[in-house]
């Protein structure tokens, strides 16, 4: 332990700077840092909202409680249904599980960035591998506190906008959005302990012997049985929403838990997707980008996936919000199921926005990542005359191509699953499908632009007027 | 790994008139002229330096001058290593022949006109169709096949994949690697990575192959395997070789040997 500490004083305090030492931060731990801080941000204004429904439930049953001997006909009918929106939000907390799971992940990957040359040169200095091992954790655990912290401070820069939504035909307050000091320091505790673990898990797949870096383990193949799966749960989900049980407020809950199920399922499916999609098209690629941007998604289809998986889940939110606009437009004249809409649209739109938001900062943060593990590649294409261009082309297809089949694939589950519940009609009216349509649009070109941002820093790393050991 | 040299010879003298052989007889196919290349002025300016080092007076070292004054003639068919120290300036010098790198003064003629009077992208497209190399390590993409790999430059060049593997395939037969086509570098010996390496700087049929270091990190048995298929290959295709080393075993191979000491040549000898 003292060991560590001393290795970790030795090679990350501050150094004394002087003209020509000056000490910087790499771009990745700022990159790591920043992801961080966005899960963080993420989670607790998530967390904020619930807290805040989950404080107009308690409120609602408590004036509940103290008119119930006489009548609860004075009650806003839209507090009654308070216990509603808690669920809705638990709901949307529980979709949002797996963007946010995938940004921390991908945080992580990248605070564990393999620094082979630092690494190797530790291991060949004699510090054991269990040293180094621990050292590169503790690092990815110390920017996840950084991160953490920076995210407690967008949480509280966002909470005036967040405060300004209408759900249940009012604003939120401040009391309602603030979770506590001891909720932040839990979530900023939780953020360290996942990325200490996730590294310690992303190391024990790297082997640091004196001399380099190299992978334990190569990834293993892509099975069918990832889509019977799927194949097996739409059925069963179907099944559920035609049972005449489906109308009740248990059978609406399931209803909640198997779309979510059916998602979680897609993870599993969605890299299977790619895998297939992308080896049918690399038997005739196209260009050199093609070339290259299919090689890259066959070497590992789950890193293909994790960079959209954001996306498909915007693709389900999509589909649910859809319907709502459409049940909004036609509720009558009934305003409180008017507003009882307006806001789950609203929740819908607000999830969407969230997913969408994360698949963009995970998609960016996974393609810088990669851009630093294969610079040394993209260096001597550069030098023997591959155009940037073409490695940029790369870089956009290695995202589109998945993202093309996989958002295909997600929008036929979407159908499948809420045709039982609604029926065709609604499926052909042109609100339900203009919302659908521009949010699945918006993602997608979100998730693009975040890849047109990591260009720039590919665009840094192969600059060639450098002075190499010659 | 073996290969039987008769074979090679043989085999790697492949198809196509290379597009050198209508350069003028006798004219040197690259010339360096005067070249100075100094990484703190114009565009050559080290990544990692900040701003106001640039702008600060030289240091006691001047260790960011990495040739001073270098004049390099190299015949079509020739080949010559560059030999010397560590910073004597052997891949700056590469790097300036192979119009990578701007010189600070001076210029670089291929086949007659100036590397500098291109723009970028002709100078990225004049490598990609006219200069063919081969680098220690890191050249490969990981995630493509040996096949993938040597049919990259011929797709970036237009050809279709088709085309483009069907040539790439004749290519790594001649280098003796049949059979391993779907293989990927990590599954690949150091020897079989730069012969696959060899392959992809021959496939466009170039006029000059560049190598920096490409026996750095092999064996010496496959070191000499890899040299001796470097230069048959160039020689049959008439294409010049410019081979930048540490080793003399690995220079004895080329024609001539320049040495190199802080950015100066200070010796040529020809074989």
């Amino acid at each position: 332990m003292k060991t560590l500490w001393r290795l970790m004083m030795l090679l990350y305090a501050p150094a004394r700077t002087t003209r020509n030492n000056r000490h910087t931060v790499s771009p990745t731990s700022i990159l790591a840092v920043l992801a961080f801080a966005t899960t963080t941000a993420m989670v607790l204004t998530v967390l904020s909202g619930l807290h805040a429904f989950m404080l107009r439930a308690k409120a609602a049953h408590a004036w509940d409680a103290l008119t119930s001997a006489s009548s609860t006909s004075q009650a806003d009918p839209l507090d009654l249904m308070s216990g509603i929106y808690v669920t809705l939000a638990i709901f949307a907390c529980l979709i949002l599980l797996v963007p946010i799971g995938t940004l921390g992940g991908a945080a992580a990957r990248l605070a564990a960035h393999r620094r082979d040359a630092q690494l190797s040169a530790l291991r060949l200095a004699g510090a054991t591998s269990m040293q180094v091992t621990w050292l590169t954790a503790v690092v990815a655990a110390g920017q996840a506190l950084t991160g953490s912290i920076f995210g407690i401070i967008g949480y509280i820069a966002a909470m005036p906008i967040i405060k300004l939504l209408r759900f249940q035909n009012r604003e939120f307050t401040w009391q309602e959005l603030w979770l506590g000091i001891p909720t932040l320091l839990l979530v900023v505790l939780v953020v360290t302990v996942l990325a200490l673990c996730s590294a310690l898990l992303a190391l024990h797949r790297v082997i640091v012997s004196p001399l380099s870096v190299s992978n334990r383990t190569t990834p293993s193949a892509l099975r069918h049985w990832r889509a019977w799966l799927m194949v097996i749960l739409i059925a069963l989900s179907i099944g559920l929403f035609r049972s005449p049980w489906a109308s009740s407020a248990l059978g609406i809950a399931f209803i909640m838990i198997m779309i979510t199920a059916c998602f979680a399922v897609l993870n599993t499916v969605g890299p299977w997707v790619i895998h297939v999609s992308a080896r049918r098209m690399m038997r005739h690629p196209s260009s050199a980008a093609h070339l290259i941007a299919l090689g890259r998604v066959l070497d590992d289809p789950k890193r293909a996936w994790r960079n959209i998986a954001g996306v498909a889940l915007a693709v389900f939110v999509c589909g649910i919000t859809a319907l709502c606009a459409f049940f909004a437009s036609d509720s009558g004249n009934d305003i409180t199921q008017q507003i009882f809409l307006h806001d789950i649209g609203l929740g819908g739109n607000l999830t969407l926005a969230f997913a969408t938001i994360l698949a963009a900062v995970s998609c960016a943060i996974a393609q810088v990542s990669a851009v630093f593990d294969a610079q040394r590649e993209y260096r001597t294409l550069v030098l023997s005359g591959t155009d940037m261009r073409t490695l940029d082309r790369a870089r956009l297809l290695e995202v589109w191509l998945p993202l093309r089949a996989v958002v295909l694939v997600s929008i036929g589950c979407v159908c499948v699953l809420l045709f039982p519940l609604v029926g065709a009609v609604v499926f052909m009216q042109p609100i339900t499908l203009i919302a659908f349509a521009f949010g699945i649009v918006l993602s997608m070109s979100l998730v693009l632009l975040a890849v047109t941002a990591s260009h720039l820093v590919a665009h840094r790393v192969v600059r060639l007027d450098r002075r190499e050991d010659d | 790994m073996s290969f039987s040299q008769s074979t090679t010879s043989q085999a790697l003298h492949l198809q196509r008139e290379p597009a050198h052989a209508t350069a003028t007889i006798g004219a040197p196919l690259l010339q360096a002229q005067h070249v100075v290349m100094d990484y703190y002025a114009g565009s050559a300016i080290p990544q990692s330096q900040p701003q106001q080092q640039q702008q600060a007076s030289p240091s006691p070292f001047a260790d960011h001058i990495a040739l001073r004054d270098v004049n390099v003639s190299i015949q079509a068919g020739e080949s010559v290593a560059i030999m010397g120290p560590s910073g004597s300036g052997k891949s700056t010098l590469l790097h300036c022949l192979a119009g990578i790198l701007k010189p600070t003064s001076g210029q670089v003629l291929y086949q007659g006109t100036a590397l500098s009077s291109r723009s970028d992208t002709e100078r990225t497209k004049l490598r990609r169709s006219d200069f063919g190399f081969v680098f220690q390590s890191g050249q490969l993409l990981p995630e493509l096949s040996a096949l993938a790999n040597v049919a990259l430059p011929l797709m970036l060049n237009g050809q279709s994949f088709g085309e483009a593997t069907a040539i790439a395939a004749k290519w790594l037969n001649a280098c003796g690697l049949a059979g391993l086509f779907d293989r990927r570098p990590g599954e690949l010996s150091g020897g079989q990575s730069q012969r696959v390496a060899l392959a992809r700087a021959l496939v466009i049929q170039p006029s000059i192959v560049f190598a920096d270091e490409p026996t750095g990190a092999l064996d010496q048995q496959t070191g000499h395997m890899v040299m001796d298929m470097l230069t048959d290959a160039t020689q049959q295709n008439h294409c010049a070789l410019v081979v930048v080393t540490h080793d003399i075993h690995v220079a004895q191979y080329c024609s001539r040997i320049l040495t190199m000491q802080d950015g100066q040549i200070i010796e040529e000898q020809t074989l």
